[in-house]
């Protein structure tokens, strides 16, 4: 009976102090990086690109316009980090290249429609976004000096160019203005 | 005084036999035995005004048996315990006391245990909140952060628009110094 008492005695207080014990994890402090750091991802990225450019310059080093093309394509599929602000300049000059490409080749249209595509997705100023409305400039001067259209389409085309070289001049102007004041 | 030997003279033989009777009868009384039960009530009175004076007189000890009967009784009407039990009231008294005293060590010792367990639950409970895990946002230099790149490549004229990747090694190389610098950093396990 005494033995019974006694057991039950301390098992109620070990239950007691076990309940007692803390069941919290003890607190962490994690030092975090924050969302623009460059990545592991980023560099992989970017090394991709730089590779499909190089293999792009022998192509076209060695007139195979399309191949070099192909490569310059296929910078376009790269998965960037999202909202990289490298990502939005690389592929902006990718497509830059790429219209240059078939602006070679006499693609126009494919030209235009690469060059067009660029600066609707362009989410801020930059060199690159200059050098799209430089090469746009550059296939409107091409389509304006082409025979096949008539006077007026040729001078809507140089009117054309001319807006987009004046635009090209004007966004680099600023920038340089915000890069040395 | 020679009045009163004269009235005591008067007594006559019958009366002293009667008195001579009544004495006998009255020795186990004076010694503890109880009284008759069949006695009339002149005799009764008799017999306990007899006892009274013989009290008065002499020291009269009760022997053990009825010394413990009364002791018995006495504690029996205390401790509410038939006297018709077997076991002596006395010792019935020593066993209730034990009872009692062994009940009594349990209660203490269920109330300390409860009290224990209780006071280690309230103490410990306010310990039982959620952690906060803290997070700190690291402060990274400029060269390690992902960022614009017009800056690094200036700007690109007709006679270098067709260098794409001539620009793009230039970035590569640069974000590659950076993110070097924040690995070994990370390494390091430097907070920054």
């Amino acid at each position: 009976m005494m033995r019974l008492y006694t057991l039950g005695l301390l098992t109620m207080l070990s239950v007691a102090a076990c309940q007692a014990e803390p069941t919290a994890p003890p607190s962490v402090t994690t030092i975090v990086d924050p969302a623009n750091a460059l990545s592991e991802e980023l560099m992989v990225s970017l090394s991709l690109a730089k590779n499909h450019h190089h293999k792009a310059n022998i192509f076209t080093n060695d007139g195979q316009l399309d191949k070099a093309a192909h490569e310059v394509q296929a910078i376009l599929k790269i998965s960037f980090p999202e909202a990289s602000p490298e990502a939005e300049d690389v592929k902006m000059d990718a497509r830059a290249r790429l219209a240059s490409l078939w602006l070679k080749q006499g693609k126009l249209d494919e030209a235009m429609q690469m060059a067009q595509k660029g600066l609707s997705e362009h989410s801020r100023d930059s060199f690159y976004v200059a050098n799209l409305h430089t090469v746009l400039g550059q296939i409107y001067e091409a389509i304006a000096a082409g025979e096949e259209l008539g006077s007026e389409a040729r001078t809507k085309a140089s009117l054309q160019a001319i807006s987009h070289f004046d635009t090209s001049i004007s966004i680099n102007n600023t920038l340089l203005k915000s890069i040395h004041p | 005084m020679g009045e009163k030997d004269k009235n005591e003279e008067e007594f006559s033989p019958e009366e002293l036999v009667e008195a001579q009777k009544f004495s006998e009868a009255m020795q186990p009384s004076l010694k503890g035995a109880r009284l008759p039960a069949i006695m009339d009530a002149e005799t009764r009175e008799l017999a306990i005004l007899s006892s009274i004076v013989h009290s008065s007189f002499h020291d009269t000890e009760l022997d053990g048996t009825k010394e413990a009967s009364i002791i018995d009784a006495a504690f029996s009407q205390a401790i509410g315990i038939s006297p018709t039990q077997e076991e002596s009231p006395s010792n019935q008294l020593a066993e209730a006391r034990s009872k009692r005293r062994r009940y009594l060590r349990y209660a203490i010792g269920t109330g300390v245990a409860v009290a224990a367990a209780l006071l280690l639950y309230l103490q410990t409970s306010p310990k039982v909140v959620a952690p906060q895990n803290a997070v700190i946002m690291r402060t990274l230099p400029i060269a390690e952060q992902s960022r614009p790149t017009s800056p690094l490549v200036g700007q690109i004229g007709r006679s270098n628009a067709a260098q794409a990747s001539s620009r793009l090694d230039t970035i590569y190389s640069d974000r590659l110094s950076g993110y070097r610098s924040l690995a070994y950093r990370r390494i390091a396990g430097e907070p920054q």
